[in-house]
């Protein structure tokens, strides 16, 4: 399992991630939410072991970042919300250095990278090199390079930007079947409707803070009938959202203008 | 060594350029090359008749002083405009560090892999241009009146012009490097930016100079101050003790290369520590919330200007835009200015 334990990110005045703890059990698809500017991202440059931890600790299957990072990361599949990618290389060339960094070798990789291309849709464009790739694509290859080592946690950051329905769908099942065997996923995600689909739990976010854990199947229960039932209303309660139907009226107010 | 070969093909693909830009690119480097190559052959052509039919052993010491000066500076041009080129890729970035940094590769092998392909990259372009410049004026420079042997006049023309090479790129390091230690983030891009055009217009700008280099022999003879503060110049002090003389003027100007380039190479070493220490500082991007700067700010049309159609306004902002923050449609502007006005001051001082 992943345990974050009390992890706190300072950059000089700004306190970005405060005191928040989480763990992800075997098998679990682990929801995190929260609005823009909630500390999401950093605590994800945390985990994977992008942002050393100003204080707290991170341990994965009792394996600790600080005690061996590289060990440590060698366990992570990672999916930023940013494409970063070297976009002059070609989808193989990318995941032949992702894989040999993460020391694979021979033809087993070659064999590997051929096989998720295809799997992911992208054999035909192998020879493109990946400036010319929408952004799906490159999504595709993301994963692609996240999978590649058989990973036991993978952190997914807003995953399905810019996917079209069926790689959605496809991303989804895949997902579902990685955590069968014991295996973590960290998924963070604007998209409330997707993770009330995937997850069992989410960790909801705001200001640097964990303000709610919720058990997704429980939501509406917890709440009560007579209150909210679905995600999006406790997200909205908890990260004490805005009154949308103010705010669209002043947009649709300036657009008739 | 898989990161190394990796940020060593890097450097062949400018990242300011799409790919039709970056093809184009390598073929006016593949014709700058054989254009190198040509200009070597027709120097040891014409050296070699120029050294056959001096009249006497001063002449001689005068003109090949001054010749030695052209062959440093030479090779010190071509590797500039190349370390100029992929200036904003001296350092790991901020591309390298979310995705390197995320897999079990250590910093130290991260920045040991980078400083190791431009080690190789920068000694590529450093062996080539005085192997094909500086070697061959060595061998033909000798004529009747030679002072010292063929292997020691080819020794130490490759050790200064190598020398020589080495200061311009620990130099070109060492300002990105300050530059990208100091400055806040969300100036970076910008003073990099402005830093790459200016070596490039100001390389462009001094080849009338250089090519001027042969016309200095009286004030190399007459050991003129001015050359304390031309860089190549230091480097021929080197070059004329390591060819036996012990004149003071040239141990003075030879000292003043050895210290200039330990201080450049020790500055760039120490950004590159600085910047090793610091590498997690490149993912707080402060472009994105730091405030609108000067240049951000779309340029206010005058008053008295008659009212045009908002397509022309929009087009007009636009390029306008395009000129203030597009790295690559300034470093073409200046570049072509540069162009253009080198040959025209050239032509003035004729």
């Amino acid at each position: 399992m992943l345990e974050a334990r009390n992890l706190s990110k300072r950059y000089q005045a700004l306190l970005a991630v405060d005191n928040v703890s989480f763990t992800i059990n075997p098998g679990e698809i682990l929801g995190y939410l929260g609005p823009n500017g909630s500390g999401k991202s950093t605590t994800i440059n945390m985990v994977v072991g992008l942002l050393d931890a100003t204080s707290g600790s991170l341990s994965l299957f009792g394996q600790r970042l600080t005690a061996d990072p590289e060990e440590y990361k060698r366990r992570i599949g990672y999916v930023p919300e940013e494409p970063h990618l070297y976009t002059y290389l070609t989808a193989p060339e990318y995941l032949r250095l992702v894989g040999q960094l993460r020391g694979l070798r021979g033809p087993d990789l070659d064999r590997k990278i051929e096989q998720l291309l295809k799997a992911f849709g992208l054999w035909e464009s192998r020879y493109a090199s990946m400036s010319a790739f929408s952004k799906g694509m490159r999504q595709r290859v993301l994963l692609s390079a996240a999978l590649l080592h058989n990973p036991q946690l993978l952190v997914l950051d807003e995953p399905f930007a810019g996917l079209d329905v069926s790689a959605g769908l496809l991303f989804r099942t895949l997902l579902r079947l990685f955590v069968r065997d014991g295996r973590l996923v960290l998924f963070s995600s604007h998209r409330l409707d997707v993770v009330e689909q995937l997850c069992s739990r989410a960790v909801i976010l705001h200001g640097g803070r964990v303000v709610a854990v919720e058990n997704i199947e429980n939501v509406g229960h917890v709440r009560g009938p007579e209150a909210s039932h679905s995600l999006e209303d406790v997200f909205a309660r908890v990260t004490r959202q805005e009154d949308y139907t103010s705010v669209a009226e002043n947009i649709l107010e300036v657009v008739r203008s | 060594m898989i990161l190394t070969r990796h940020f060593f093909q890097a450097f062949f693909r400018l990242s300011f350029l799409d790919d039709a830009g970056e093809e184009s690119f390598r073929r006016a480097m593949i014709g700058v090359l054989s254009g190198i190559v040509a200009f070597g052959m027709l120097l040891m052509r014409l050296y070699l008749g120029k050294y056959a039919g001096l009249p006497n052993v001063d002449v001689y010491r005068m003109m090949v002083q001054a010749d030695r000066l052209l062959m440093i500076s030479l090779p010190m041009v071509v590797t500039a405009f190349v370390i100029a080129l992929v200036s904003r890729s001296l350092f790991p970035d901020e591309t390298d560090f979310r995705i390197l940094m995320a897999l079990p590769v250590p910093r130290r092998r991260i920045f040991a892999a980078k400083l190791a392909a431009l080690f190789l990259f920068s000694g590529l372009f450093i062996g080539f241009a005085n192997m094909v410049i500086g070697l061959p004026f060595a061998l033909v420079s000798g004529g009747h009146w030679a002072e010292s042997t063929l292997l020691s006049r080819a020794l130490a023309q490759t050790v200064t012009g190598t020398l020589a090479s080495v200061f311009t790129v620990a130099t070109i390091v060492a300002v990105q490097g300050v530059i990208t230690v100091l400055l806040p983030r969300m100036w970076l891009r910008g003073a990099s930016v402005v830093l790459q055009t200016g070596m490039i217009c100001g390389i462009v700008l001094s080849l009338p100079l250089v090519n001027r280099i042969p016309t200095i022999a009286p004030s190399l003879r007459a050991k003129a101050s001015w050359l304390y503060f031309v860089a190549p110049a230091w480097f021929l002090g080197v070059q004329e003790w390591l060819l036996g003389s012990r004149e003071p003027y040239f141990i003075r100007l030879g000292f003043t290369a050895i210290l200039a380039t330990a201080a450049v190479s020790l500055t760039a070493a120490g950004c590159y520590l600085v910047l090793y220490r610091r590498f997690d500082r490149v993912v707080v991007d402060a472009t994105r919330t730091g405030t609108p700067r000067a240049w951000h700010m779309p340029l206010a049309r005058p008053r008295w200007l008659p009212k045009r159609h908002p397509a022309y306004e929009a087009v007009q902002a636009f390029t306008g835009a395009t000129l203030r923050r597009s790295s690559l449609h300034q470093l073409v502007c200046f570049g072509l200015f540069a162009a253009g006005f080198a040959p025209e001051d050239a032509a003035q001082r004729a």
